[in-house]
């Protein structure tokens, strides 16, 4: 347990060394030469999606004196982010090389973000929490605000940058709380001692939990902490948006994941945070949703539309059992694939277009099949269409939900919003197919995001045909997490 | 419900005991009270530097409740945390103004209330 | 916990507090806010957090509101834009949320018995009682040394990380020509 066992922290310390080492090349290259730095992050991201599969690493355990922690989850996530990490870079190579200045500095940004978010899968006590999260945290601020002679871009900074730190300072009163209430910021320590009989849940502790949660609401875009997501989506360089719609999402779901399997081992507790957790999503599914529907730019509907899906992950963070747990990891793995597939076509149709309108969507299927097909496959997994990736992680999800009886209610509220999501969803699909082009633009997507957009295409519909390939993965790692096997 | 309708007359009576035992509470209750001032200030004022300065006071208020319980449970823990609070405080800063400076530059004011470019 | 010592540094923190969120020029306001920082680090001292307290003045009231001070001379805010401050909506907001907040951690830290005084409560009594030897633990650089290179070395690291991120991103946000 006191040992450092520097070799698990290897995919963190890599990504680290990874940013560091791409902004000490920049400083070499001759300005026409700076591309390479974006194959560098890229064959970085594959490093590092390996290196969470060295024997050593992947046997899993703790280091650095039990505050780190490799488990299945870890595992999974980590080669999650690494994942999302190689999308963004593939799909920001244009953009970046437009940048006048700063491209050194992008990919450097992004990839210390990725270690941030490799350590937030791999955190064992509050401490640690905190710092990873606001590595994440800071790295987007800075990545928001990147086009900085852009007016929207700034301003999207500035309220990112507003919202994040209150819910940082919530965050941080929930855990003086929860510190003031067990004397210990350890999971180790704390595992331990929430089981044992003679534990007492105090106010004061749920009320630390409650605040922990609102505070990590901010990165996952739960109600009340969602305000920031449209306005900040719109702003935001699309690349960066891509990165922040799965990658500082998912980091803050598996903290939330970690948080509730270290206090969900008390039953005592889980009863007091699943009706919070379950109130919270169904808010986060109706404001999600609703506010979708009138949306006229598509930056702005996938941030509402990353709100819904958020409430889908709630559901199963709210039934608090290894299926929602599973789900849960089900769920966020196909977010990656479906998430990222729609931003690879986004970024390269407003390439084309200059603009982010839903109406430049218009007509895409005859300026280009292949793009708008990847485009209907993504949104058709978001909806929850079977046979798809998306359907099977909402059906986990809702199935975890089903399983305790005081959450019904949560299951149709659920279920009324995958009928609200499948008519916006539709409705940009049916633009695509039917509606007939409004500007001469065609989007042409390079030939490595043609491969990428056709491998995640195929992967949605394994994950869709033969889900028992990746459930094999989640349900092991969540059954791991020590939460009790049956709904409560 | 009761317990927060109650709470100005509880809040009296630790104010009572002015010149007594000093305990724990009194920490926590101060400590709420600079947080909530912070986020008062977060919410009402426009001018960009201002909103964090108050937002420097909400992690002051968080300060105060760690070292509180730091004393109260006889372990370090919680002046470690005020130290790492402290470091990202300072991170959070340096990037913060680096924005408003940003701001100021396109846009010729740092009142958060003319960052009007994205409705919502 | 000398009474005193708190009810000093209590009123010399929420009074700059207070006075930081209320003032219209925003060179007061900083001035102010280093009046809550020396009312903090005072608590602090009469908490024998010693190393904490000293950080509190060299780092917060010493770096950081230079910073801010430089900022704003820096963008020369116009005395136009430093008058005109509140929003109507947003005061009510602001008073709504902050006292809904204070009222419930009122309520909640002196409606409970873990932390106000009595028994295995939160007097000094009690906490001498509770953890014997340790609540003599000084706070000093030694002491949180000792935590931080020990059992907080993982975040201790993180945040080195944390700090280049921002020295990059400061560096990438502002620097004229990059």
């Amino acid at each position: 347990m006191d040992k450092l066992n520097l070799i698990l922290l290897v995919p963190e310390l890599l990504a680290v060394a990874a940013g560091i080492g791409v902004m000490l090349w920049d400083l070499w290259l001759p300005r026409e030469k700076k591309i390479a730095l974006s194959t560098a992050s890229m064959v970085a991201a594959v490093v590092l999606f390996l290196s969470t599969f060295i024997p050593a690493v992947a046997e899993g355990g703790h280091a650095m004196g039990g505050t780190f922690l490799v488990d299945g989850m870890a595992l999974l996530m980590k080669r999650a982010f690494a994942v999302t990490a190689l999308f963004v870079f593939l799909i920001s190579r244009e953009y970046v090389e437009d940048l006048e200045r700063g491209q050194g500095e992008f990919y450097t940004l992004c990839l210390l973000a990725l270690s941030g978010m490799f350590l937030c899968a791999s955190v064992n006590d509050f401490m640690s929490l905190f710092v990873a999260l606001e590595v994440v945290t800071v790295s987007f601020f800075v990545l928001v605000a990147f086009k900085r002679r852009s007016t929207k871009s700034v301003e999207a900074g500035l309220k990112l940058l507003v919202i994040g730190s209150v819910s940082a300072a919530l965050l941080l009163y929930g855990i003086a709380f929860v510190y003031g209430a067990t004397g210990t910021v350890f999971f180790d320590e704390l595992r331990a001692d929430v089981v044992a009989p003679d534990f007492i849940v105090s106010t004061e502790l749920v009320i630390g939990l409650f605040l922990i949660f609102l505070g990590l609401g901010f990165k996952t875009s739960a109600v009340p902490m969602h305000v920031w997501v449209p306005d900040v989506y719109e702003g935001a360089p699309t690349p960066v948006t891509a990165f922040m719609s799965v990658g500082s999402k998912l980091a803050g779901f598996v903290l939330m994941l970690r948080v509730l399997e270290v206090f969900g081992r008390s039953a005592a507790i889980a009863a007091e945070l699943t009706p919070f957790l379950a109130l919270i999503g169904a808010l986060t599914l109706f404001y999600g949703n609703l506010g979708a529907i009138p949306q006229t730019n598509i930056k702005r509907l996938m941030g509402y539309s990353s709100i819904g899906q958020c409430g889908y992950i709630l559901l199963g963070i709210a039934a608090a059992w290894t299926m929602g747990m599973s789900g849960a990891l089900f769920y966020m793995v196909s977010y990656v694939f479906t998430n990222m597939l729609v931003f690879g076509v986004i970024v390269y149709v407003a390439r084309a277009t200059k603009s982010h309108d839903l109406d430049d969507y218009s007509g895409l299927a005859r300026s280009n099949p292949m793009l708008c097909a990847a485009m209907t496959i993504g949104l058709l997994s978001l909806a929850g269409v079977p046979p798809l990736m998306g359907f099977v992680g909402k059906l986990l999800l809702l199935g975890s939900a089903f399983g305790s009886p005081e959450l019904h209610w949560l299951v149709y509220v659920g279920l009324i919003n995958v009928v609200i999501a499948m008519y916006y969803y539709l409705c940009v699909i049916k633009r695509m197919w039917i509606h007939d082009a409004r500007s001469p633009a065609k989007p042409v997507a390079p030939m490595r995001v043609k491969i990428a957009l056709g491998i995640s295409v195929l992967i949605l519909l394994a994950g869709g045909f033969a889900p028992q390939i990746l459930e094999g993965l989640t349900a092991p790692a969540a059954a791991e997490l020590g939460l009790p096997s049956r709904p409560r | 419900m009761d317990m927060l309708l109650s709470s100005p007359t509880l809040l009296a009576s630790a104010l009572a005991s002015i010149g007594g035992e000093i305990t724990t509470s009194h920490y926590i209750v101060l400590s709420a009270l600079i947080f909530g001032v912070g986020l008062f200030g977060v919410i009402t004022r426009k001018n960009a530097v201002v909103i964090l300065m108050s937002l420097e006071l909400m992690l002051n208020g968080a300060n105060l409740a760690f070292v509180a319980f730091s004393r109260h449970h006889g372990n370090l823990q919680g002046q470690v945390f005020v130290f790492f609070i402290i470091a990202v405080a300072a991170a959070e800063a340096a990037v913060a103004l680096a924005i408003i400076i940003a701001m100021n530059r396109v846009k010729g004011s740092v009142n958060l209330d003319d960052a009007t470019e994205l409705k919502g | 916990m000398d009474p005193w010592t708190f009810w000093l540094g209590g009123s010399l923190a929420l009074g700059g507090g207070l006075l930081t969120v209320t003032r219209k020029n925003a060179v007061a306001s900083v001035l102010w806010l280093i009046v809550a920082f020396l009312g903090m680090s005072t608590l602090f001292l009469g908490m024998d957090a010693g190393f904490i307290g000293v950080l509190q003045i060299l780092v917060y009231a010493g770096a950081i509101m230079i910073l801010f001070l430089f900022v704003i001379m820096l963008l020369n805010l116009t005395p136009s834009g430093l008058l005109r401050m509140d929003r109507p909506r947003g005061t009510t907001l602001g008073l709504a949320s902050a006292a809904a907040f204070i009222a419930l951690i009122v309520a909640i830290v002196t409606g409970g018995q873990q932390w106000t005084g009595g028994q295995g409560g939160g007097s000094e009594a009690a906490i001498l009682e509770r953890t014997g030897e340790a609540s003599m633990l000084e706070g000093s650089v030694l002491d949180i040394a000792d935590q931080l290179f020990n059992a907080h070395l993982l975040p201790f690291e993180a945040a080195s990380v944390l700090l280049l991120v921002a020295i990059v991103g400061a560096v990438a946000l502002t620097k004229r020509k990059l």
